[in-house]
């Protein structure tokens, strides 16, 4: 009888892992996949996990529609950068879970979601109208399926150092500075004046580095890496128009205008700082990008913004609101993905934290166009940059290897224009490689 | 030498007397007290270890302007402090991720602890078929990439419906093979045979014996263990922040948002690195001293 | 790999299974055999259950999937046998990566145990405040990794970090921590030798404390000087630790992921992978360029080069014990 007492003991203790495992599965919530009732009922008490990353600017706006619709709570499950929500997103795929209601996900990414379109709700119930067709098409499959309702945009301008400018005796007023920087023949001639200049001479650079151009220039190109009819990875032929872009930037009388600090990292971060030693007269500014600059150099007040980009307007990001269709809330989340992407919402977004609208109608609503910025010397951002909007055109078409492409690209220019490993042509030879290997 | 030698002792009364004879010498022998250059050595160490936990500090009292315009920070910290302690309290649901650390952090390292030592008792002093193999196979687990393990093992937990509960960061860490690995190790040396034949002699069973026998004589190896599980525990980043969404997240996972923005704000940044070692600090502090004194108390695998 | 051989066994235990297992039953007879036999299963029974659960299950998917063309996303693509494995094997990056993991290791754990070791031979003597400088040895390890790397990236900034500050005042020109393969290397062992120096030291000296004090009395009759006690009492008698210390280390230090993963502000081991290690490379197959099945053939590898490692290290620390340990039989676990 004690024995079998001792022994009952010596079974809890070793099964206790057992025991856990067994009690805690009646617990999990997470990752459920019925899919319950498919209409929004205004009644039911419904909890919405939306997971955004960086900062949408949503905070607010979260309270505001709960206020709104007493039953619906929402959980904000942000994540901190692009790459994690990713990889949580794609996780999520591959593995066939629903963890969230909503996803964001950027438009450098979307391609791969699409290609699993299947995954997530047709949001055509929103209406494809409300924003261009450009930016609609990113968030569409092929068979005509919305899936990602757009939130903010990236139309790019030019920041620029007035205080530089001035120093290599070029003008400082933004129209003059615009119609300098038509095209990027003209960008680069202007660079080499300006490195010639005392500025030049007391250690400013003209840009940050070469790959921040490279963004600018490849959202240019109508197909950069891949065929848009067959999908076929286009990048490493003969004609590529990435490869002469390459050869462009590589060269060296670019390379002399680069301040060789690669964007995001800890030494461009600080740099903003740099008066003239160290600092660089323009970058490629989407208004995304007003924001970082504003925020890693809150006491440089020399900074502009010039309407322009060189060799025509373009957009730099911008992201999108998906639905998992096998959540449990669709209808609901569907409800609050449009009323989050709704114009009147965006613009709200765009004067409160400035992320730019990407639906047509929030760019031109007069709360938008009215905005200026202190920061840069009052600029009137909402004015120009509604304008930059208006003139883009299309996008580049982004396939199912845009992402690591442009990845394996990025790297290319890093070894030759900051790290200096290697020269042009070998530097080339790793991104072939790179790009062979994704097959 | 009036009294006995320490392998005489062993020899009449086993290691565990032997051992106290020894450590009674230790206390009692009273080495000479060691020179100025040994302080000296050990405060370069302790600035060393310091230093950085204190150029943290400096940053999180400054601002991210100043700390770009100055590598070098001024040794005197500058007054932001407790504004940039403010805004991680606003950005981040510090107490309950803090709390959701704690929860996951004691649960695994009591597990771990308990588990381990059960393992390396069996182990380290009984004896059963396929012990050697089924060792080496536990040490060998270690040896499997935690980063491949990630999609198959969302997958156990998608199929458990553990996705976003701490049960999937807590389950996967209640027993680990260093843990095993440690007891096995520490309980070969530090505990006598002749106690275990002693317990079973009266008719102790066999986790009677383990209870009242192994696990005291385990309690150094046990407290080292625990700590370093909850440190562990504590610190871990990768799993949770695949498992876990942000709203119900472990605190380095919480912690990773204050980066959630489009410029980096070191200054605020660095305040949550503090108020992340915080917690741990002070639990250092109070446990540690007697942690420490248990450690020495008892000889670990000698 | 216990290796410790106590040098107190008494003679009742034995190697021998049979009698030993005659011994058991005969003295416990009052308990029932089944207690004797199948305890030792209940009691490694947790961690083998849980070992099913979490760990068995991903080693095998992972296994298959190595065999197979597989997508992040698209999953499984049919089956390509070693495929996978020869791919990997004949391209460049597999081999920085073990490059650099097997550099980033030695720099990491050889300076970090020897350090370790001394310090703990400092604390071991009778200091005045022994508890406050104990403590304070162990105290970077309560930094998570996460905040370590972020620290030390700060100042070892490039090009006008603390350290390049530092150096610069001494005309030593910046150090391209960010960009050249060594020095971004040393970088890293750094972080990883700040965080894990104490913590072996606290191991050390935990080891060092067990050691009987007379044989340090003996060494001292024989005139020998405090460095002498250290190489012909100390080493000897730790070497148990050492060897737990070593074997873990290892196998921790090639899976080095979070510190040089974190060491750059994307995270992808530099432009041209100066130091991209083994697990960062296989992070880079499966999640950027969605390649599932070559991941797992990397994963694969790096478990069997640890495997191998781990085997020398083993071979080799088993001589070492057999060497000290002149009494036969004393082997307990053995494999």
């Amino acid at each position: 009888m004690r024995k079998t007492t001792r022994k009952s003991w010596a079974v809890a203790a070793g099964v206790a892992g057992i025991a856990l495992l067994a009690t805690a599965c009646s617990s999990g919530n997470g990752g459920g996949s019925s899919s319950e009732t498919k209409t929004a009922n205004p009644d039911e008490k419904v909890t919405l996990k939306i997971q955004t990353f960086n900062e949408f600017g949503y905070k607010d706006l979260y309270t505001e529609y709960m206020k709104l619709h007493p039953n619906v709570t929402i959980v904000d499950d942000k994540a901190d950068k692009s790459d994690t929500a990713r990889a949580n997103v794609e996780t999520a795929i591959s593995t066939g879970t629903v963890t969230e209601d909503i996803v964001a996900a950027d438009v450098d990414w979307m391609p791969e979601l699409i290609d699993h379109s299947d995954f997530f709700a047709d949001l055509g119930s929103i209406g494809a109208s409300r924003w261009p067709d450009w930016k609609a098409k990113q968030a569409t499959d092929s068979s005509g399926k919305l899936i990602g309702a757009g939130t903010d945009s990236g139309p790019e301008a030019i920041c620029y150092r007035k205080d530089l400018f001035q120093k290599a005796g070029l003008p400082t007023d933004r129209d003059k500075v615009a119609a300098l920087l038509g095209s990027w023949d003209e960008y680069f001639a202007t660079g080499e004046q300006f490195m010639n200049s005392p500025a030049g001479k007391a250690g400013a650079a003209w840009f940050d580095s070469i790959g921040a151009l490279s963004q600018g220039m490849i959202n240019q190109l109508e197909a950069p890496f891949e065929d848009p009819s067959s999908g076929k990875i286009t990048v490493l032929d003969a004609n590529s128009p990435a490869k002469a872009v390459y050869d462009q930037l590589t060269s060296d009388k670019v390379l002399k205008q680069s301040a060789h600090l690669g964007q995001w990292t800890d030494p461009w971060t600080k740099a903003f700082t740099n008066d003239t030693k160290g600092a660089w007269a323009t970058q490629l500014c989407p208004p995304w990008m007003t924001q970082i600059i504003a925020g890693n150099a809150p006491d440089q007040k020399n900074w502009d913004v010039a309407p322009v980009l060189p060799g025509g307007a373009s957009n730099w990001g911008g992201s999108f609101l998906l639905v998992p269709k096998d959540g449990k809330h669709v209808q609901a989340a569907t409800d609050l993905a449009n009323w989050l992407t709704d114009p009147a919402q965006q613009a709200k977004v765009f004067v409160q934290y400035g992320n730019f609208p990407s639906a047509v109608a929030a760019t031109t609503d007069a709360t938008v166009t009215a905005k200026t910025d202190t920061y840069f010397g009052g600029a009137p951002t909402g004015k120009i940059f509604s304008d930059r909007f208006a003139a883009v055109a299309h996008q580049p078409f982004r396939g199912a290897h845009y992402f690591p492409i442009n990845d394996a690209l990025g790297k290319a220019y890093t070894r030759v224009d900051v790290d200096k490993t290697d020269n042009a042509a070998n530097s080339w030879q790793k991104f072939e490689t790179d790009v062979k290997n994704l097959s | 030498m009036s009294a006995p030698s320490v392998p005489a002792i062993e020899q009449m009364a086993g290691k565990g007397a032997a051992r106290a004879a020894a450590r009674k010498r230790h206390i009692e022998g009273g080495s000479r007290r060691p020179g100025w250059i040994t302080y000296v050595l050990l405060a370069a160490v302790l600035v060393v270890s310091f230093y950085p936990l204190y150029y943290t500090f400096l940053l999180s009292s400054s601002t991210s302007q100043n700390i770009a315009r100055h590598p070098i920070p001024s040794l005197i910290p500058e007054g932001h402090f407790f504004d940039n302690i403010k805004r991680v309290f606003d950005s981040v649901d510090f107490w309950g991720a803090t709390w959701n650390s704690v929860v996951v952090a004691t649960i695994t390292s009591v597990s771990v602890v308990l588990f381990s030592t059960l393992a390396g008792f069996a182990f380290a002093k009984l004896r059963f078929r396929g012990r050697g193999p089924l060792l080496i196979f536990v040490i060998a687990t270690t040896a499997v990439p935690t980063q491949l393990g990630v999609i198959p093992l969302f997958l156990v937990m998608k199929n458990l419906h553990w996705i976003d509960t701490l049960q999937a960061v807590i389950v996967p860490g209640l027993v680990t093979a260093f843990g095993v690995f440690w007891m096995t190790q520490y309980l070969e040396s530090a505990l006598p045979y002749e106690l275990i034949e002693a317990a079973r002699v009266d008719g102790a069973s066999m986790f009677r014996t383990f209870w009242n026998i192994a696990l005291p004589a385990a309690r150094p190896a046990a407290t080292m263990l625990g700590l370093f599980t909850f440190v562990q525990s504590w610190t871990n980043f990768f799993w949770p922040s695949i498992v876990l969404r942000s709203s119900h997240a472990t605190l380095p996972v919480a912690l990773s948002l204050l980066q959630a923005t489009y410029f980096k704000d070191l200054s605020l940044i660095m305040a949550g690195v503090v108020l992340s070692i915080i917690p741990l600090l002070v639990l250092f502090i109070i446990a540690g001293r007697q942690l420490v004194a248990g450690i020495m108390g008892g000889a670990v695998m000698g | 790999m216990a290796t410790t051989s106590s040098p107190s066994v008494p003679d009742t235990v034995t190697d021998d299974q049979g009698g030993r297992q005659r011994r058991r039953v005969g003295f416990s007879q009052k308990l029932g055999r089944l207690d004797v036999k199948l305890s030792p299963y209940l009691y490694i029974s947790p961690f083998f259950i849980l070992f099913a659960i979490v760990g068995l299950f991903p080693l095998l998917y992972t296994a298959w999937v190595a065999l197979h063309q597989w997508s992040l996303l698209d999953g499984e693509g049919g089956w390509v046998g070693l495929e996978n494995f020869k791919h990997v094997l004949t391209q460049q990056y597999f081999w920085t990566g073990l490059r650099n993991t097997i550099s980033i290791f030695l720099l990491s754990s050889v300076p970090q145990i020897i350090i370790a070791l001394i310090i703990a031979a400092i604390l071991d003597a009778n200091l005045r405040a022994r508890t406050f400088w104990r403590m304070g040895v162990l105290v970077p390890y309560v930094v998570a990794p996460v905040a370590v790397a972020l620290i030390f990236r700060q100042l070892f900034g490039d090009p006008t970090g603390w350290v390049n500050e530092v150096l610069s005042w001494v005309n030593l020109g910046p150090v391209r921590w960010g960009s050249a393969v060594l020095p971004s290397h040393i970088a890293i062992a750094t972080m990883v030798n700040f965080r894990w120096t104490g913590y072996n030291t606290l191991i050390f000296l935990a080891a060092m404390q067990a050691i009987p004090r007379d044989l340090y009395e003996a060494a001292i009759i024989d005139g020998a000087s405090r460095v002498r006690q250290f190489f012909s009492v100390t080493i000897p008698m730790v070497r148990p630790t050492m060897i737990f210390v070593i074997i873990t280390s290892t196998i921790g230090g090639l899976q080095i992921f979070d510190e040089p993963r974190l060491y750059s502000q994307t995270g992808d081991g530099g432009a041209d992978r100066q130091w991209m290690t083994v697990t960062m490379y296989i992070q880079e197959l499966g999640w950027r360029n969605q390649n599932f099945g070559r991941a797992a053939a990397v994963a694969w590898l790096l478990f069997i080069v640890i495997l191998i490692i781990g085997l020398i290290n083993f071979a080799f620390t088993r001589r070492i014990s057999s060497e000290r340990t002149k009494a036969p039989k004393r082997k307990k676990v053995r494999a």
